[in-house]
């Protein structure tokens, strides 16, 4: 549902996104240096260390945005956690406005998804 | 401790993470400084697809740091409940808090190349298992019983969110950029990480 956030932030800025690419790292996201910012995310959950995305990022975008990417990431992993735990409520208007992402990103079949729409 | 002097890391991190290194050393409201760090010690023992080590918390309370530590999208609204039945709902919330907070430092470790930092010894004393003005209400999303106060008083969510993210103001502006990182390009990441942890947010 972040891809909310993510498609606004394209649209106001003139960017064209391809939001597929959250879910599908073979899809090129089409912003600069978005394959390796899509890696590195990706890469959140690694178990073991592993430079080799954040150099990828640096690489391309420089070391200044590589890690300003991995302090991001390291943000959602709370957020992500937090929402999930606690069942973050979602207004119905957002919900209705965000089945075009729940559908894309394949969301419908999430707990909270399924919550969301008993309640409604 | 936190020393990033090799990469060019805005100033205001290190201290940002010695902050919670330091408050997961102490007493909580609802857990010890033991506590905190057993919990620590749980969440990086899922995350490196390690056994849980035997400790002194109830069984109840390693479990949940491990599913909130690696399998948080299957958390259920029952399964809340049960666990604040169990643990009350407070308690609940300060684990939420120590299981993500430890997951996100130790994920820009990892994604740097660097081994987990060490975690601080406790510092003694007991939970003050008191309740604030403001945290109890009817409920907040599946939690019952709190408020959005307790909700982040106690997962203390924008400690880092601030810091690592950005501050509510910079959130409503689409064309922030931040050490050559645009906004769209800040998004990507963050709805990549959301997505990959299955997240429905």
């Amino acid at each position: 549902m972040h891809s909310r956030l993510l498609r606004w932030g394209a649209h106001e800025t003139g960017r064209t996104i391809d939001l597929r690419a959250v879910s599908d790292p073979t899809i090129d996201p089409g912003l600069p240096g978005g394959r390796e910012l899509v890696a590195l995310a990706r890469a959140a959950n690694a178990p073991r260390p592993d430079r080799r995305p954040f150099e990828a990022v640096a690489n391309v975008l420089g070391a200044n945005a590589a890690c300003e990417a991995v302090g991001v990431a390291a943000n959602y992993q709370i957020m992500s956690r937090i929402g999930d735990a606690i069942g973050m409520p979602m207004a119905k208007d957002v919900f209705e406005d965000s089945r075009e992402i729940i559908a894309l990103l394949k969301l419908d079949q999430s707990p909270r998804a399924a919550s969301l729409l008993r309640s409604f | 401790m936190f020393d990033f002097a090799e990469e060019p890391i805005r100033p205001e991190i290190a201290p940002a993470f010695r902050r919670v290194w330091d408050e997961l050393a102490r007493p909580g409201r609802w857990w010890s400084g033991d506590d905190h760090l057993t919990l620590a010690r749980v969440t990086r023992q899922a995350v490196e697809g390690a056994a849980t080590e035997p400790d002194h918390l109830p069984g109840t309370a390693d479990q949940l740091a491990r599913r909130i530590a690696i399998d948080a999208h299957l958390i259920t609204e029952e399964y809340v409940q049960e666990m604040a039945d169990t643990l009350g709902a407070f308690a609940y919330l300060e684990l939420i808090g120590v299981v993500s907070r430890v997951t996100a430092i130790d994920t820009f470790g990892r994604l740097l190349g660097r081994e987990p930092e060490v975690l601080p010894d406790p510092s003694p004393g007991e939970p003050s298992r008191q309740t604030p003005l403001g945290y109890v209400g009817h409920h907040f999303g599946w939690v019952p019983g709190v408020t959005p106060t307790a909700i982040n008083g106690l997962t203390r969510m924008n400690d880092l969110a601030h810091v690592l993210y950005l501050t509510s103001e910079q959130m409503k502006d689409p064309t922030f950029e931040r050490q050559h990182l645009e906004r769209p390009q800040i998004e990507l990441v963050a709805a990549t990480v959301s997505r990959t942890n299955e997240c429905f947010y």
